[in-house]
């Protein structure tokens, strides 16, 4: 073993060749995706497909990791490609500087595991799409703070594991049945975010997708949806799962619809 | 030019359940896992597996030279499923060890020559052998339009994932 790697060794004997071997996809690289970048590369991650259309803005300092004040300007794609040559300076990394749904075919297929640090409902739908359709297990995780008056802001957030054959984000209820788009973030002040609620659930879905791997916990059965609350600094089983029928199967993703999408001419 | 064939453990799970009963007389069992296959610019090749036909007890022959010798219904079968669909087809077999399996010199000359019908059946797919181990897995595989196989990277998708 590596000696960079021999403080996690305890993940088993091949788990530095099998987090070697790993594709990961990373949707957005602001403040979730940055951190997910961050601790990928420290954890041994040589394979990436990174996607984010945005430049930096001096409004992402206070939660964009690894950006500094010589950054704002330059894409959010250049700060993630830095981290990770920093540690892996032959990193196979595909930089995709544009939004992923302009140009997600054949890279993003490619992935064994997607994380997605996305905006609003719309587009976890269509990337959950995308990954079932190609079976590829999705990591979704989101924030957002709201304001109930007269009560402080409550933050809140969660981390789902969208695993073809298992329940979807809308089994799980995390996105309505009735495909309403919701706006993007709540309404406590401008699209609120912070470095410390991003941190944890960056840290929580890398925990996820290092157990995938290596499966070093042997806690197969673990949870795949958590809630994040940020006024009581807790994750938790979400409330929804006890709620669920037990190995419940997903009627909103067939497995035998599967593949790449076919396009049939219904002009006869 | 990388190919790599994705299947959820479910599947792989169906499949070894198959491939590992005891048959009256063939010491092997055999299957094809079907899926559809996904080219692209970027050379990279993926069959995304969504179904595992089995074989049944009476299509196999006795033949105590080999592992598993079966009747023309099984390649029938998995020509007709290229016919119907254009997708790809793999077959699949099963050595009873842990760690790496590798294919044997019997394996390349009893079923490599099951591929080329497939391919001219369904030229747009991908086409292959998939080996399992108890715990690995091992394919290659002939994606279009190449004539020559290549290593195929075998990815099991499931909790945990099974990287080979």
């Amino acid at each position: 073993m590596n000696s960079l790697y021999s403080r996690q060794s305890f993940l088993g004997p091949d788990s530095e060749a099998m987090i070697a071997d790993c594709r990961l996809g990373i949707i957005g690289l602001g403040g979730g995706g940055s951190h997910i970048v961050q601790q990928a590369a420290h954890l041994g991650i040589k394979h990436y497909v990174i996607y984010d259309p945005q430049d930096i803005e001096d409004t992402n300092l206070n939660r964009l990791v690894g950006a500094t004040l010589a950054d704002v300007g330059a894409p959010k794609t250049s700060v993630a490609e830095r981290v990770i040559f920093g540690l892996h300076p032959s990193a196979d990394i595909v930089t995709r500087t544009m939004r992923w749904q302009d140009d997600p075919e054949p890279y993003l297929r490619a992935c064994d595991i997607i994380i997605g640090c996305v905006d609003g409902t719309q587009e976890r739908l269509e990337l959950e799409a995308l990954a079932r359709r190609y079976i590829i297990p999705l990591i979704d995780i989101g924030m957002d703070v709201h304001v109930i008056q007269p009560e402080s802001p409550r933050m809140a957030g969660q981390i789902i594991l969208s695993m073809p054959g298992g329940p979807c984000l809308k089994c799980f209820g995390a996105i309505p049945e009735d495909n309403v788009v919701q706006n993007a973030y709540g309404e406590a002040g401008g699209r609120p975010q912070v470095v410390w609620a991003n941190g944890i659930l960056a840290s929580t879905a890398i925990g996820m997708l290092v157990d995938l791997i290596t499966n070093w916990s042997q806690t197969l059965s673990s949870l795949p949806y958590l809630q994040y609350d940020g006024n009581a600094h807790t994750v938790l089983p979400h409330v929804r799962l006890s709620h669920m029928p037990p190995n419940s199967v997903c009627p909103h993703f067939p497995l035998g619809k599967v593949g790449p999408p076919i396009f049939r001419n219904i002009v006869q | 030019m990388t190919t790599r064939l994705r299947l959820l453990r479910s599947l792989h799970q169906r499949m070894m359940a198959d491939l590992v009963r005891a048959h009256p007389y063939a010491r092997e069992r055999v299957g094809w896992v079907v899926g559809r296959t996904a080219t692209g610019p970027a050379d990279n090749t993926l069959v995304v597996a969504y179904d595992y036909l089995d074989v049944p007890d009476d299509e196999y022959i006795d033949d105590p030279r080999v592992g598993a010798r079966f009747n023309r219904n099984v390649i029938r079968r998995a020509m007709q499923h290229c016919v119907d669909t254009g997708d790809s087809v793999f077959c699949v077999h099963f050595h009873d060890h842990s760690g790496r399996p590798v294919f044997s010199r019997t394996d390349h000359r009893g079923l490599w020559p099951l591929v080329p019908p497939l391919r001219t059946l369904a030229p747009q797919a991908a086409h292959g052998l998939l080996l399992l181990s108890l715990d690995e897995a091992v394919a290659i595989a002939w994606p279009p339009p190449s004539k020559e196989p290549m290593a195929c990277s075998v990815r099991v998708v499931g909790r945990p994932m099974g990287l080979f």
